[in-house]
This record gives structure tokens, sequence and C-alpha cells, in this order.
């Protein structure tokens, strides 16, 4: 396995550098890079499964000809019908080695409850890393050339390059395939500033995986492993503490991901922007897992309909939207209940600014700074209640963990472990909170070079001393 | 400025960093320093390089906390007392044990074998023999060079759950003698190779930001082998106190299954040290006195090991369980050091204090010629 956090990907990507850089210096055919850069994703891939390059191989396929054959039949009848055959045939993919499983033992469970017995079919497939990512980028990509938002490419290496980029293969962003595939298509130049930046922005993301989530990770499972046992107070923090927890761990490997795409001169999508300052849950959705929640609405919530239906129709689109993207993370009761939470919260939300006629941050006119922070908070905390059945392994497991904030406290020694947890959960927040205009946390580009490299070897001392070498995996990755 | 460029400055970097690292962990928060093991090829026997480092610091986890301090003798043990052959008439103790007796967890004047020649008085030597890992036919191997240049008048060896059924296994470790199966018993086989740290190791093990790297934060080192560096995995983890260990009770089945082979041990051991009194001490859980104070049954290994000694004259059992018990029921002071995995200078008082007790009730240093 060759997670962001190993020192194999750090050795893997000092390769790819100098091979890329070299071929860009030496061979002047702006494809000879990009068909280097297709090479090393897919050997990248294979050091995970080589199998898994052939499904990867057969997406690109489907959604480089799929989008070639929607237009050449772009003003013939029965287009929707070759897009939905197209959607089917990624979904399918998708559903056989992600979802089958999960409905079969659902369905069999379910009829069992109606007295018939039914043979519970399984494949038992393994799932491949990132295949919700790239399928979800091959389906933007058909769906836009059916929307006519965007032309085929004829560049196999460029869109197969958009598909396969190793920064992006594990855990997104989910960037589209039509801002990616000029960006390989042209020439390769070399971007010092870029590059330097991209260095930052990994350092940047290291800390807040090794440093904050791994550190926080293991209190967080010790108390999830015990929840049977755990007292009200142990469990607040362990709420508390996985929020902090996910957003470290999954904006660190985004931030990983596009810092390494930055030193090949490749810009990928922006996936967080300091979503725990969001006022409201909608905003939270624009600021949250920001590839994702955008594919959503425009692939699935505006094809429903959007907003341009009546209320209640309004309110169902939204529903399966979220809905929708809770199955995204996985074949599991929790994530629809996680995904049908953040549903129910945007439905109230709306209803409750439309009844009141009044948007909620301030920036947009008539709510005070006051009233924002307690919708911050207020929205915190709806975010974090919904974690638990995003972190729960079934729903009577996140109810046993509720269950217990009915508990009084146990002696004042038991929380010992979880203070310098969240005195460093604090201190990341206020310094997020004063850094929010920046990309990310060590856009330090500005200050003097003995400055900057006075804070990277800070930088590095806390990774060195404090992070979780060990390696844990990263929570998205396995979606 | 070209990509070349940019690798060169990242390179600097890193070299700076490096610098910096190694002086933070020598100066400010050290690195665990461990000491360097080789093996004598003729005797076989498995210790401390005397000629390398003699004195070092213990740190435990990623941010060091200082764990122990240890100190290597002439003879290549960890003890800070010379090592010489008994004088005739006189009491010599040879003390035997894993990473309990190795003693790099807590502080030199903590270590169990000080303790235990405070309680004898100083007329009475007590000589180490330890080594993270070893289990109990490692010790009886050794026994038999220790009897040969020391000449004791009494053996103590500190078992752990786990100490006999590693001696079939071996715990993989080659350099390491170990049991098995031949016909219906069983059969000594010496170790298959003879440890000698690479010059490659030789090197590494002078930065700190490396053994920083392999023992605070326990880090697979590539192009390093695992035990091209210590050569001596620890058992720790198998008396660490875990509830399992604590569950394993003497249930017959499991005790039975280890009897034959603590049965073949105790005869090896008696046979190979005759006229040596033997008192082997069971410690049991460093978490068992705190947990469940009282009478949980020993573990298989040792209450096999306990049926073993009760055939034989010389051989005397004790079960330091007990010891601890009575000490947690008095004065509530806990046994585990910083790393969880090991006990105690506290701990190394109070067992030091039972087996010496023990000694002397005994009469195990009565004079031998």
């Amino acid at each position: 396995m060759v997670l962001f956090t190993s020192y194999k990907y750090g050795i893997f990507v000092f390769v790819a550098f100098a091979l890329v850089w070299v071929v860009a210096r030496y061979v002047r055919r702006p494809r000879a890079t990009a068909a280097l850069l297709l090479f090393l994703s897919y050997g990248f891939y294979a050091l995970w499964d080589w199998r898994w390059c052939l499904l990867l191989a057969s997406i690109t396929a489907s959604g480089y000809a799929g989008g070639l054959w929607l237009h050449a039949n772009l003003d013939r009848r029965g287009q929707g019908l070759r897009l939905a055959l197209l959607v089917a045939l990624n979904l399918c993919i998708l559903g056989a080695f992600k979802y089958f499983d999960f409905f079969a033992a659902s369905f069999a469970r379910l009829a069992a409850h109606a007295g018939i017995h039914i043979d519970e079919v399984t494949l038992g497939l393994i799932l491949p890393i990132g295949l919700s990512y790239y399928t979800f980028q091959n389906l933007s990509y058909l769906i836009d050339v059916h929307r006519r938002t965007v032309s085929p490419t004829r560049d196999v290496v460029s869109f197969a390059c958009s598909l396969a980029f190793f920064p992006q293969l594990l855990a997104g962003p989910i960037t589209r395939p039509r801002d990616l595939i000029p960006q390989f298509a042209r020439r390769r130049e070399f971007d010092a500033e870029l590059a330097h930046d991209g260095l930052r922005q990994v350092l940047w993301g290291l800390l807040k995986k090794m440093v904050i989530a791994d550190n926080i990770g293991v209190r967080v499972d010790a108390v999830w492993a015990t929840r049977a046992h755990a007292n009200s107070l142990e469990v607040l923090c362990a709420m508390l503490l996985y929020s902090v927890q996910i957003y470290c761990d999954f904006s660190g490997y985004a931030d990983i991901a596009i810092g390494t795409a930055k030193l090949f001169n490749v810009r990928l999508a922006r996936n967080f922007d300091y979503p725990y300052f969001s006022v409201g849950i909608r905003a939270f959705w624009r600021r949250w897992h920001m590839t994702l929640s955008s594919w959503a609405r425009d692939y699935i919530y505006i094809s429903l309909g959007g907003n341009r239906v009546s209320s209640w129709r309004r309110n169902l689109n939204v529903m399966l939207t979220f809905l929708a993207i809770g199955l995204w993370h996985g074949a599991d009761w929790t994530f629809l209940a996680w995904g049908a939470l953040h549903g129910v919260y945007n439905i109230l939300e709306t209803t409750l600014a439309r009844a009141s006629g009044r948007k909620l941050e301030p920036s947009q006119g008539s709510t005070s700074h006051g009233v924002a922070v307690l919708w911050a908070v207020v929205t915190f905390a709806a975010v974090t209640f919904a974690w638990v059945f995003f972190r729960a392994p079934s729903l009577r497991a996140a109810l046993v963990f509720l269950s217990r904030l009915a508990v009084a406290p146990g002696a004042l020694a038991t929380y010992r472990p979880f203070v310098p947890l969240l005195l460093v959960s604090a201190a990341l927040f206020a310094y997020e909170w004063f850094t929010r205009r920046w990309e990310h946390g060590l856009a330090v580009g500005r200050l003097s070079l003995p400055v900057r490299w006075v804070a990277y070897l800070a930088a590095c001392l806390v990774l060195l001393l404090t992070g979780y070498l060990g390696s844990r995996s990263g929570i998205y990755v396995q979606f | 400025m070209t990509p070349f460029r940019f690798l060169v400055r990242f390179a600097i970097f890193v070299l700076l960093f490096c610098v910096v690292a190694e002086g933070w962990l020598r100066y400010v928060t050290p690195a665990s320093q461990l000491p360097l093991y080789r093996q004598n090829p003729k005797t076989l026997v498995y210790s401390v390089d005397p000629h390398a480092q003699r004195n070092g610091l213990s740190t435990i986890g990623r941010i060091p906390r200082r764990l122990g301090t240890w100190h290597v003798n002439d003879a290549g043990w960890l003890s800070p007392y010379h090592y010489s052959r008994r004088q005739p008439g006189h009491a010599l103790v040879a003390l035997f044990g894993d990473s309990y007796v190795a003693g790099l967890y807590s502080p030199v004047a903590q270590h169990i074998d000080v303790d235990l020649h405070k309680r004898l008085g100083q007329a009475v030597p007590v000589y180490a023999f330890g080594t993270d890992g070893w289990y109990l036919e490692q010790y009886v191997a050794m026994t038999r060079f220790v009897r040969a240049t020391y000449d004791p008048s009494l053996i103590v060896i500190l078992v752990a759950q786990g100490d006999v059924h590693a001696s079939l296994s071996g715990d993989d470790m080659p350099y390491w003698y170990h049991l098995v199966r031949s016909g219906s018993g069983y059969r000594e086989v010496p170790p298959s190779q003879v440890y000698v740290a690479s010059k490659k190791i030789r090197l590494a093990r002078e930065s700190a930001l490396f053994r920083y790297l392999r023992y605070n934060a326990h880090l697979h080192i590539p192009f390093v082998r695992g035990n091209d560096v210590e050569g001596a995995p620890t058992n720790a983890d198998a008396d660490a106190g875990t509830p399992q260990s604590e569950t394993e009770s003497a249930e017959r089945p499991l005790v039975e299954a280890v009897a034959p082979v603590a049965r073949f041990l105790v005869q090896r051991l008696c046979a190979d040290n005759p006229g040596v009194s033997i008192l082997i001490a069971a410690r049991g859980s460093r978490y068992l006195p705190v947990r469940a104070v009282g009478s949980t049954p020993l573990p298989p290994d040792m209450e096999a090991l306990r049926e073993a000694c009760a055939g034989h004259a010389q051989c005397y059992f004790l079960d330091l369980r007990m010891a601890f018990s009575v000490d947690w029921a008095r004065h509530h002071v806990r046994f585990e050091a910083t790393d969880s995995s090991h006990f105690n200078g506290y701990a190394n008082a109070v067992a030091a204090h039972a087996i010496g007790d023990y000694i002397i009730a005994h009469h195990l240093l009565a004079a031998r010629p």
C-alpha cells in the first residue's frame, strides 16, 4: 500500500518529478509528458493491485468512446437513452463492486421479515481504491458532453490522465475532466512558485493528517471500542474530536493531493474552504468536500429539477441528493442515515430562512455577527451529531453510543487524555480563523526566505516528534 | 528556477532539517539508546558488546520521555557491578531474566539486581544476566556458561507467562537456543546463526535521528532488516498484563500442554547445576494486583513450572504476584513503567524484597564449598 503518509509515496513522487521534468525538458511534444504521467499513474495504481488498472482502463474507455459517441449523435433522437446507457454502465461497475452485496443482503433480510426465505447472494468483491472518485469524474464528463457544456476530446492520453492522475486517485478531489484535460494537453512548463507552494501544501496536509487526525483517531477509536461503558463526557469529547479528526484527515489528504499535483504544474480543484466556520448547513456544504457537493448539485439536484419546482418537490430533491451523497460514501445504513440527517438539516434551514425572510450569513446583510456566530456553533453541533452515524459501524452501535450521553460523567482523571487533543484542536481552529483567506495553512510564500525556512523546519520537527509515523490509512481512502 | 535547482534547494532543506533534528534528538529530547549486542562465536553467549557504548539512556515515545538508564560492565552484561568468579565459601547469586532483569526501563540504581544486592547484604554479590525477549530454554543454556565462569551458589530465574512455550518456538530467533521435539521427549538445539552487528548498523546507531525513528517511533526503516538492529524482540507484550493474559488462568488442559516442556527444562536445569539452589520466581502481570487483588490462579506456564519444581529438592518456586498484591493493598502505588509494557523501579524494589525475604527464610544462601 502506498499511502500519502508513507515514505514510499515520497520516493514515488521524487522519481516521478525527476522523470517528468527531464522528459519535459528534452522532448518537445506535449503528449510525451502526459503519456509519462499516465504511465506513472497506472504504475502507482498497480502498486496497490495491478488488476484495478484494468477496471480504471475500462471506465476510461467507456468515458472516452462514450463522449465521442454522444457527440457524434448530438442532434439525433434517443440522445437521452444513449446517455442513460453509458451512465448505467458506469453505475453497474460501481454498483457491482460497492453496493451489490449490501443491497442483496438487505433484500434477503427484508424478505425474511416478510416470511420469505431467499438465499443471500454476495459477490464478495474487494472495492478498488478510488473507484467512486474516477467513476464520478467519468460521469461528469459524459453528462457535460451530453449537455454540450464541453466538447469531447480526441486526445485519449490527456483524457485518461484526467481520470488516472495519481495524486487524486486515492481520495480525490473529484476534479472534472473538463478542467483537467486542457492541463494535460498543453506543453508542460515548470512553475517554480507553484511547485514551492505545492510542497508547502503537502507539508500542511501532512501536519493535519499525521499530527492531528491520526493522534485524535487513536483516542476516538478507543472510546468507540468501549462505547458500551463510556460516560456522557467521554462520548461528548469523542464526538467533538471526531469532527476535528475527519476534517483534518480528509482535508489533509486533499492538501497532499493538490500540493503534489502542483509539483507537476497541474491544478486540482479545491476541496475544503474552512467548513467549520460555516454559518448554516447550506454554507457548510459549499465548503465541505466541495467537489462532491458541487457534483451532486450539478448532476443530481439540478437533473431532478433543482429549485425550479414546487416547495415539496424541492425538498424531495434535496433529500434524494443527500441520500445519494450518503450512499456514495459506502453501502451501509449508517451512511444513508448520515445523508438523511443532512437532508433534514438543509430542508429545515431553508424553511426557517423562508419563514423569517432572513439570510444566515452576516455578509448577506440582515444578520448580525453575534447571531452568525451562534448559527455557526449550531451548524457545528448539528454536523458533529451527524458524524456519529458516519463513524458508527452500525446503526445499533450509533444508538448505543448516543445513549451513553445520558450516563453521568465519571472521575475527572478519565478526561486527561482528551485535554491536549482538545487544546490542539482549538489552536488549529484559531490558526485557521486568522489564515482563512489563505489557500492553505502554510501559504507563507510572501514571507522572507529565512523566516519561511524557520517555519518549515519547525513544522517538520513537529511532524517528526508528534506525527503518527506509523501511517494510518485515510478515512476517505476507503470510499 | 529550473526543476533541477528546485530539487537542489529541496535537498539542502532536507539536509538542514536532518541536522536540526539530530541536534534536537541528542540534546533536547534525547532519542533512546539501546546497548549493542554481540555473540561469542565459540561459547554462543549472546551479550552486550562492552567495547561499544557503556552507558545509555532509554526514552520512550515520539516525544521522548525519560524511561531509564543502563550501564554495561566489563563482562558485557547490563549491571553496575564488576563480575568475578565466586570465592570458595562465599555466596553468589546469579539472576536470570528478560527485559525485567536487563532493566532498560528504570534508572540503574533501581534495577532489580541492585535492589536484591541491597536486600541480601553487601557480602552477597548479585550478578544479572538478562536480555529482552529471552525465555526459559535460553536461561537454562546460559546457566551452563554462568556456572562454568562464575560458579554461583544460587540461581534465581524470573519467569513470565509464555516463557515455557516460547522455548519450543524459540521466538524465531536464530541466535538463541531452543527446544525441538525428539521422539517422546525434547532436544536442545543450539543457535543456527551467530549475531554480528553489521557496520551499517553500527554506523546508523550513531545517529540520534535513526535511533529515534527505530526505537521511539518504532518505524520500519527501509533497507534495514528488523533483526539486524537489536536481534532481540521483546516479549513484553506477552506479559503486558492485558486482560487476555490475566484471564489465561490455570486451566488444566493448558497447563498439561506445557507441563512436559516445563518438566524437561527444570530437570535439565537441576542436572546442569548440581549442588546449586535454584529459585524460580513467577512475576505475573504488573496490572493484576491493581485490577484483581487476590487469588487469581497462576497462568499455565507458571503453574506447570510450579508443579515441575515440586519434584526437585534443589528447586524452589516463588509466586511474586502475592508480594505485589500485598504491596498494592498497603500502598496503592502502581507497578507499570511509563511505557506500560514493563515494571517500574518501585515494582523492582517490591520484587527484590520478596525474593530476598524468600532466600533468607529458606536459607538458600547456605555457603557452598
